[in-house]
């Protein structure tokens, strides 16, 4: 048994006349400690499914198995409860609080972990060593690079160490050497850890360095 | 519950200039509600059941022959407040109007000047006793011929009796049986443990001379009638130089001396006239108390018109208030859309976003009510509106200010924040 499987997932957005199908009838197994890169063209629905792994958006209609067991979104206070035990999310656009220092937007992640103040410290700088950013800890993300910020969004990302880490468009923001950089600790991540990843890009660098590609096709 | 207290932290204190705002706009908002509350409880309390039951009335009433607090003679509270000045302008109100009259009734200890220089002792001096205790009666202006006295020989007060210099003896006139003791011109001591004043005999009464009010007739035969207030020999009297009724003050004692109401229309009701001072003067409260000093009148401390008039303003005050703090923290939901976004997504729930903000706001309300409470105990020495009363109420504007925020947290989308779009 697969990780994470999708039985024949569809998902449309709009109303009847302006009905658009964005997923339909996907079907889909990654398995535990896997890195996949799900590629497509714009509008193929990347981000879409990203949503359903993640529990922001639910499918019209098919089964999403995670850890083997039926995944039932009914509202938006049960994703946040799926995505609080078992995902981390990086984003292209970095998504941190401006005006939190680098250590407060990692922590950030383990604000609902139940940890101790002690436990909670540990964590943030096994993670910012790891991510080589403990001399930014208290830096705000206003002084940061575009490497940096997207290290520090990884930090919040797997500080609660989650089963799963989604990542869109991770290095869309970025240059080509900060590109490599940022794949390199999602790979260390991966073989370190054993966090299973899905990264959406539309990168060929990107997806040759993952362990396998999904194409996702425009309908 | 530490991400509740965490994310409340952060909104106290990410933004001072926008917290500020808040924080003014709830004082303001609190400020004109314990205005309004506090004179709603005026209101409410009549004079008998308020003014007589404790110790809030030494801190502010201006009262006439009020027993309880010894005449307010020795009050210390009011010195110089706004208080005092609208008594001043109180008395002076009545003191002209006709149809009331004020007099006032003490007691001296009274010696003949001879007798302090040890010369000529007086038959007043009766058993070894060298001081009389007498009642001594304070009239204004008007008090002789309401109660139509006349003298028997001598004269009665006339304008400039009113207004002695302090240097000169203040002109008195005696009741008919101390004729026997003293002639017009005879300068007399009066004094108690208090003051020690000279005065000079201007006349004598007539027989069975009276004051008849309230069914009660006090014989002034042996009396003696002194023109306005007295002692004048504080500090307040020496700089004016002129001899005011009701009024006297120095470093200690500053307050509104207590001479009797006597209304002259039966039929006036003088609560009514009260209430349309206290409107011409403010809001504060003045009492009255228009008997003899046992009973008292049911006279509102304070005008119902000025409880209306400050009710549209609080209404006025707190609608302009409660706009702009809800467009405050709408602006500030709108800045904080991608925040609370992040929170989403790392697994934080909703409710716990908004309770943070829910709280942030308490404590605003909470802190919103200490200027309101100190003003308060400043001006009464008292919390005249409950604190717990006064929280709720600021903490209602603040709920009520938040609704539109509450409703932008609901329509946070996650799906158009992961693609980096407009969030609502």
């Amino acid at each position: 048994m697969s990780f994470i499987e999708l039985k024949n997932i569809n998902k449309s957005f709009g109303k009847k006349n302006s009905k658009v199908d964005v997923l339909e009838d996907l079907n889909l197994s990654i398995e535990k400690g896997e890195l996949v890169a799900i590629m497509g063209k714009s509008g193929s629905g990347k981000t879409t499914l990203l949503n359903i792994l993640a529990g922001i958006d639910t499918p019209d209609s098919g089964e999403y198995l995670f850890d083997e067991k039926p995944m039932k979104i009914r509202n938006a206070a049960d994703g946040v409860k799926f995505r609080r035990n078992n995902i981390g999310i990086v984003l292209q656009h970095f998504a941190l609080i401006n005006d939190f220092t680098v250590s407060e937007n990692i922590e950030v992640g383990l604000w609902e972990s139940g940890l101790s103040i002690v436990e909670k410290n540990k964590r943030i700088i096994e993670v910012m060593e790891q991510l080589q950013i403990s001399d930014l800890k208290d830096k705000y993300p206003g002084k940061l690079s575009g490497g940096e910020k997207q290290r520090v969004a990884i930090g919040r990302a797997i500080i609660c160490r989650p089963s799963l880490l989604l990542a869109d468009e991770p290095t869309g923001s970025l240059d080509s050497s900060t590109e490599e950089n940022i794949i390199k600790i999602i790979q260390d991540l991966n073989k370190t850890n054993g966090t299973t990843v899905i990264v959406v890009t539309h990168d060929d660098e990107v997806a040759k360095s993952c362990m396998r590609t999904i194409h996702l096709e425009k309908h | 519950m530490s991400t509740v207290i965490i994310n409340t932290y952060r909104n106290m204190f990410k933004s001072v200039k926008r917290n500020l705002t808040i924080l003014l706009n709830m004082v303001i908002c609190t400020s004109v509600i314990f205005i309004l509350l506090q004179n709603y409880y005026y209101l409410k309390d009549r004079h008998d059941d308020y003014f007589t039951s404790g110790n809030i009335a030494s801190h502010f009433e201006i009262s006439f022959a009020d027993e309880d607090d010894g005449g307010l003679y020795y009050s210390d509270q009011l010195n110089k407040t706004p208080m005092y000045y609208v008594g001043q302008d109180l008395l002076k109100t009545m003191e002209s109007d006709p149809r009331i009259m004020l007099y006032g009734l003490t007691y001296s200890n009274f010696l003949p000047e001879d007798y302090v220089d040890g010369v000529n002792m007086t038959p007043y001096a009766i058993e070894g006793v060298n001081e009389i205790l007498i009642e001594q009666y304070h009239f204004s202006k008007n008090t002789q011929d309401a109660f139509e006295l006349k003298c028997d020989s001598g004269r009665f007060f006339q304008e400039e009796d009113f207004n002695v210099d302090t240097d000169d003896p203040v002109p008195v006139v005696l009741g008919y049986n101390l004729q026997e003791v003293f002639k017009i011109g005879d300068t007399i001591h009066l004094k108690n443990e208090y003051y020690d004043d000279r005065a000079v005999v201007i006349g004598f009464l007539e027989k069975y001379s009276s004051i008849n009010a309230w069914e009660t007739v006090n014989y002034m035969d042996d009396a003696i009638v002194v023109p306005g207030d007295f002692p004048r020999d504080f500090e307040e009297l020496e700089k004016n130089k002129e001899r005011k009724l009701g009024l006297s003050s120095d470093e200690e004692f500053t307050s509104i001396t207590s001479p009797c109401i006597y209304v002259m229309d039966e039929t006036m009701d003088l609560q009514k006239y009260v209430n349309s001072l206290t409107a011409k003067n403010g809001f504060y409260t003045l009492c009255v108390q228009a008997t003899d000093g046992v009973e008292v009148t049911e006279t509102k401390s304070i005008s119902e018109k000025n409880v209306m008039l400050i009710a549209v303003v609080t209404a006025v005050t707190g609608i302009i208030c409660l706009i702009t703090l809800g467009m405050v923290l709408y602006n500030r939901a709108l800045e904080d859309l991608s925040t609370n976004c992040i929170y989403l997504l790392c697994g934080i729930p909703l409710w716990k976003i908004n309770t943070s903000i829910i709280l942030e706001m308490l404590i605003w309300a909470a802190l919103s009510c200490i200027p309101a409470c100190m003003i308060s105990q400043l001006e009464y020495k008292k919390l005249m509106v409950s604190p717990v009363l006064l929280f709720a109420f600021s903490a209602i504007v603040a709920l009520i200010a938040l609704i539109p925020t509450l409703r932008v947290m609901k329509k946070v989308n996650l799906d158009v924040f992961v693609r980096n779009r407009i969030i609502v």
